[in-house]
């Protein structure tokens, strides 16, 4: 059984009274939460464990919030399982990791939990989440080491803190961590499956990122020329390289695999430098993307993984904040809510998402069968 | 020389997904993320040293062992 709550209530104490009340009806043993930083991070992450103390209680600070039916702000929601649908979880935290890696380290407590090597781990068996924070600039090098030491796949996002870019938080059964990964290793119950959708299509132009730095995530050039300026002559009206941050929205660049693009987003331009919200590598191909419906997609991307599974328990939803800010500029979040007002859903708007590497503009979701 | 790079690449890719298409995918993924344009490479592709010292890296990452590929020694 999955049970989803949600409260806007101002005051975390009758937040807490009021999620009690809506999951009085199970009797979890782990729960799944994202909250507002407009709470205090440590009353929440600690109340929220009080509250639950027979389960294994996780979360992170969010950029906004998403519950079957809507799309919230200033609000916690949270997903209840119990162990009809979760049969064993386990924790690792990473912590440092804006210095350090440490993956294989928790990786070795997930061996000795579950008595079997990561390598081997059958990846139908088994699924992961990762919280990360979302101002370390560190969830390249994490997502790589996790992909290298198994086939398990990891769906993620990172923390959010409603868009001040002061400091965001990765709650584990009680306690509060900044520049830290939490990961969780899930062996569901009765199967698992995912959805990655993002809504745009190519273009029929190629950017090459010729010279990089990547610890920054800045691309310097492409195609040999200034960063900027290339990717204003690849743009269908050619715009002066100075006003290219109209475009980044409504046209990012896509790193291809097959048909799919992994979203690479820019962020703004320095001296004719672009900024990303992930890195690029020296020497990478990318598509230039334009935008489609993100509305459409998702609900065509949901409609067929119903029909394909028949039931879903419940989805938690790791939704780019750039997709949020696009859907309010629309006036479209209700709508957007609302796609997911039959399955028990819970999702936040992150400052990233995790699916192989870190990407962006995306929505990742978990889907418990 | 040429199609050792892609020799190196259906090794890793054979490795990693071990006849599963769902993990062949992932890892044909995980290797553009690390910059290896998988499709790019084929038995008539020129070999560049760079490429394959960054594929020889990325095999030590996975625990793939390229022993049995007989390559040439730059």
């Amino acid at each position: 059984m999955i049970k989803t709550a949600y409260s806007s209530q101002p005051e975390l104490g009758k937040a807490i009274e009021d999620i009690k009340d809506q999951l009085a009806q199970i009797n979890p043993n782990f729960i799944t939460f994202f909250a507002s930083s407009y709470y205090s991070p440590d009353d929440i992450s600690s109340q929220m464990a009080k509250l639950f103390p027979y389960a294994q209680v996780i979360g992170c600070s969010s950029s906004g919030e998403i519950i079957s039916g809507k799309m919230l702000k200033n609000s916690i929601v949270v997903m209840a399982f119990d162990n009809e649908t979760i049969a064993d979880v386990k924790l690792a935290l990473v912590e440092n990791i804006s210095k350090e890696n440490n993956v294989e380290k928790a990786f070795k407590t997930f061996e000795e939990y579950y008595d079997e090597p990561m390598k081997q781990m059958d990846y139908k068996a088994y699924v992961g989440m990762v919280f990360i924070d979302g101002l370390s600039l560190a969830e390249e090098k994490i997502m790589d080491t996790i992909g290298n030491l198994t086939s398990v796949l990891f769906i993620g996002g990172s923390a959010g803190d409603d868009l001040k870019f002061e400091k965001t938080y990765i709650y584990a059964n009680g306690k509060t961590y900044t520049n830290a990964a939490l990961l969780t290793l899930i062996k569901p119950a009765k199967g698992y499956d995912f959805i990655k959708t993002q809504s745009f299509c190519t273009l029929d132009k190629k950017l090459v990122a010729t010279k990089v730095n990547e610890e920054k995530r800045e691309v310097l050039e492409f195609n040999n020329l200034p960063a900027a300026q290339a990717y204003a002559q690849a743009l269908e009206n050619n715009p002066e390289a100075e006003s290219v941050g109209d475009y980044f929205m409504k046209n990012p660049v896509g790193l291809m695999v097959g048909e799919e693009p992994y979203v690479r987003s820019p962020q703004r331009v320095v001296d004719n430098k672009m900024i990303f919200y992930c890195q690029l590598k020296e020497g990478m191909e990318l598509s230039l993307l334009d935008s489609t419906d993100i509305i459409f997609d998702t609900k065509k991307a949901l409609d067929e993984k119903k029909k394909e599974l028949e039931h879903i328990e419940g989805i938690i939803n790791f939704n780019c904040i750039l997709r949020t800010l696009d859907l309010e500029k629309q006036n479209r979040t209700q709508e957007y809510g609302e796609v997911f007002s039959d399955i028990p859903t819970i999702g936040f708007s992150t400052y990233g998402e995790e699916f192989v590497g870190h990407i962006n503009q995306t929505a990742t979701m978990l889907i418990f069968k | 020389m040429k199609g050792q790079t892609k020799r190196i690449i259906d090794k890793i890719l054979d490795q990693e997904s071990k006849g599963d298409e769902f993990q062949r995918l992932m890892a044909k993924s995980k290797l553009v993320m690390k910059g290896i344009f998988v499709d790019k490479f084929t038995e008539d592709t020129e070999d560049d040293p760079d490429t394959i010292a960054k594929l020889k890296e990325i095999a030590k990452e996975f625990n793939v062992s390229l022993n049995d590929l007989e390559l040439e020694e730059k």
